[in-house]
């Protein structure tokens, strides 16, 4: 194959290749991660990537900690802010969701706050955003410290890698907070933005659109959390590092910002009980819910699986000053 | 389904009550000046608790009762006409309760549920009919079209027609009878009074959008609500009773408020304020002299104008199209307590009697809420179909009409043998059983996932594809 056919359809992994990275040991994986088909781009095939993603969320105690006592700590807040009525199942299931998914029904939830002064509105805002921040920096640095020095597959005969894995990950963490912070911050700013001129002025049409921007947030700057953590702290750089990732050839990423943002909605929608507003959730109610976060979270760390498998020429790409627009 | 309701929200509603003292003593002054035989004190006691002339419970619409059954209750009997059995919310007059069917009007015997006699009405929602117990008429809205809306008086005692005026689409909460006239509001954008007795026209107000809410009447001011269906503007307005002498006039005063919205309640008019639930999600207290906002709450939900706030005791109960109810103090609107239950309210309206709240839901069921403290005490299905508002008759009938094929009016009295539940809102957090629930769904999940993906771990490749070289 041709070195220009190969740059068009996506060369897909080459065992060979994996010593660029001088941590990266050679794929060993007990099934090789299959290369990419056709023009499907230099991302893993979707199905895989999820169930990467799954997978390392599900085998491991720390991130699954850190899932659920994450919705429990944005679940706090939800529930002693004095909105008119309590958070449905239908938004609880997005307590977990990926920005700006999650930074929308913030704005949502925080404009239903009764007969709240401004600024103590704005106070509970900022506190949601830091929340929001760390609760996001922990995620990805637990993701990314599971997908760590093995992220190029394990030694052989080795089981999963877990040794270390909350410390490390809570390092990343906070090393990479105020970076998260400003992405976070970001996506709050699209949310509300998108939220008043989408949702305020435009009616149905506005619904729609809204719909656009959310896939747009998650397929533009879907990495950026997971950049912030591996690639930080210049937040300038990772939004860039995020965007290029997300414009590489193939439609692997557009088709996993659709997928993921359609199937959170519909969750949403399709929540057992989800009109009946409750303060005080029931067993089954918090089992779907932390069910859906499991999720969630999952489909951040396949986000993460993605990002190492492109990054090497994302960074040579960014380092090379290649424009941002090239694809 | 033919549609026999109201309007959007649509369809019947009703109220009963007693008179309140005051009521009382003013409806005696109307009756002397009239020349009619003013019935003795006792009789205008026994009168007082047997009548609940219109929506929630006369022309000011307290939704108050001075007796009534306290729950536990149990079904006495369940009143259907020759029809399909659907009736409206009834309105109590002494020695017969009248509703509404989708071709009848129906006079029932409120202690036994016995057919008293039909007449025969223009097919058209079930509009809530009113009573004139002093003038012995009872006023209904028939049609379905603006081509066939009228309003019809028929009188009690000989059941002939008095007099019919053609209206247009009536609106759906229905006429209120106070001091001689009747006010009505019909969707093509007027409050209009008529003469009681001969039912001509005396004025009418340009509202400035449908006007589906039964008017307030009280202290010789009418206040109704308009809603402009194109754009969600809502306006209260409050024209004088009598009139400007002009056959069109102005409101008095009028109120809008910033937002806009859809599904308003009727307002109630007690003590000089008027309360009333609007489409933006909140209610407010009004003067009723200059239209002033006193205070605004927020709640959760829009209303439906077959509802109106129920004011006693210092506390005003409202009761949205969602399944919210709420308790607010009357003086500065603050919450004291709210309850959400699973089923909506589009027919129901709430009503006080011995502090207890009774609510009428979508889904057939009947409840009754603590007004003290918003505990729900004591539930019930009424069957299939939604309950529609409540009528009291006499001190021991509850009359509830069930909006259904065969569903008819049901009369409810206390059950000594029944049993009471205390149960919260479930919008209210209790923490510790969050906190406990949260972590038995915790850890059955987390284990569950854990066992299941280090048992699929090693079928899925752990590698990530090599990096890239550059192109």
């Amino acid at each position: 194959m041709s070195r220009k056919r190969r740059s068009r359809r996506g060369p897909g992994p080459r065992a060979g290749q994996g010593a660029r990275e001088p941590a990266a040991r050679p794929v060993r994986a007990t099934r090789p991660a299959r290369p990419s088909r056709g023009d499907l781009g230099p991302f893993p095939p979707l199905f895989l990537s999820l169930a990467r993603g799954m997978t390392l969320v599900g085998s491991s105690p720390a991130l699954l900690a850190a899932c659920f006592l994450g919705v429990a700590a944005v679940w706090g807040v939800y529930a002693v802010y004095p909105a008119v009525l309590p958070p449905g199942t239908n938004a609880l299931v997005l307590l977990a969701a990926l920005p700006p998914l999650h930074n929308l029904l913030d704005v949502q939830f925080l404009a239903t706050g009764r007969d709240l002064p401004p600024a103590l509105a704005f106070a509970a805002g900022a506190g949601l955003l830091l929340l929001r921040a760390a609760v996001l920096a922990v995620w990805a640095g637990l993701v990314v410290e599971g997908l760590g020095p093995d992220r190029h597959g394990p030694p052989a005969g080795a089981g999963p890698r877990r040794a270390g894995l909350a410390p490390g990950g809570l390092a990343r963490a906070l090393r990479s907070f105020p970076t998260v912070l400003g992405v976070e911050a970001a996506f709050l700013l699209l949310a509300l933005t998108g939220g008043v001129v989408l949702g305020g002025f435009l009616g149905a049409l506005g619904q729609l659109l809204m719909i656009v921007l959310l896939v747009g947030g998650v397929f533009l700057l879907g990495f950026s959390p997971v950049v912030a953590v591996s690639d930080g702290p210049s937040l300038r750089r990772v939004l860039r590092l995020a965007l290029r990732a997300a414009r590489q050839p193939g439609p692997g990423h557009l088709v996993l910002s659709l997928l993921y943002t359609s199937v959170a909605i519909l969750l949403s929608l399709t929540a057992p009980g989800a009109r009946a507003s409750s303060a005080t959730p029931s067993i089954p109610v918090w089992v779907h819910v932390l069910a859906v976060s499991f999720l969630h979270l999952s489909v951040l760390a396949a986000l993460a699986y993605r990002w190492f498998a492109v990054r090497e020429r994302v960074l040579q790409a960014e380092e090379g000053g290649q424009p941002l627009r090239a694809r | 389904m033919e549609q026999v309701g109201p309007s959007p929200p649509s369809s019947t509603a009703r109220a009963f009550a007693s008179l309140r003292a005051g009521a009382l003593a003013l409806l005696l002054l109307g009756l002397c000046g009239l020349g009619v035989a003013a019935p003795t004190p006792s009789q205008g006691a026994s009168l007082a608790q047997a009548a609940w002339p219109s929506l929630q419970g006369g022309p000011e619409h307290p939704g108050a009762a001075i007796g009534g059954p306290a729950p536990p209750l149990r079904v006495l009997w369940r009143a259907t006409d020759s029809g399909d059995g659907r009736l409206s919310t009834p309105a109590v007059a002494p020695g017969a309760a009248v509703a509404t069917a989708p071709a009848a009007v129906v006079g029932l015997d409120p202690r036994t549920g016995g057919v008293l006699w039909t007449l025969p009405r223009t097919p058209g929602p079930l509009i809530p009919p009113a009573v004139d117990p002093a003038e012995g008429l009872v006023v209904y809205a028939e049609g379905r079209t603006r081509a066939e809306g009228a309003l019809v008086a028929v009188d009690l005692r000989t059941r002939r027609r008095r007099w019919r005026v053609a209206l247009g689409t009536v609106g759906a909460a229905g006429p209120t009878v106070a001091g001689g006239q009747v006010f009505v509001g019909t969707r093509e954008g007027s409050l209009v009074a008529l003469d009681l007795a001969t039912g001509q026209e005396r004025w009418r107000v340009q509202a400035g959008g449908a006007v589906d809410v039964a008017p307030a009447a009280s202290d010789g001011l009418v206040v109704a609500v308009a809603e402009e269906r194109e754009t969600g503007g809502i306006t209260v307005l409050a024209a004088a009773t009598e009139g400007c002498g002009q056959p069109t006039c102005r409101p008095l005063w009028s109120f809008r408020p910033r937002r806009l919205g859809a599904g308003s309640t009727s307002p109630t008019v007690v003590g000089g304020t008027v309360y009333v639930g609007l489409g933006d999600f909140t209610v407010y207290a009004l003067d009723l002299r200059d239209g002033r906002e006193r205070w605004r709450a927020a709640v959760h939900g829009f209303f439906s104008p077959l509802s109106s706030p129920a004011v006693e005791g210092g506390g005003v109960y409202l009761q949205d199209r969602l399944g919210g109810v709420y308790g607010l103090d009357a003086g500065s609107g603050e919450q004291r307590w709210d309850f959400q239950f699973r089923a909506g309210a589009t027919w129901g309206a709430p009503l006080v009697v011995g502090g207890h709240l009774y609510v009428g839901l979508d889904d057939g069921t009947l409840a009754a809420i603590r007004t003290a403290d918003g505990h729900l005490v004591w539930q019930a299905d009424l069957g299939p179909g939604p309950v529609g508002g409540l009528a009291p008759a006499g001190e021991d009938h509850l009359l509830a009409p069930t909006i259904a094929v065969q569903g008819g009016v049901v009369a409810l009295g206390h059950d000594p043998a029944g049993a009471l539940v205390d149960l919260l809102s479930p919008t209210r957090l209790r923490p510790a059983r969050a906190l406990a629930n949260f972590a038995a769904a915790a850890a059955a999940l987390g284990l569950g996932l854990f066992v299941l993906f280090r048992f699929v771990a090693g079928r899925i490749p752990r590698g990530v594809p090599p990096p890239e070289g550059p192109r």
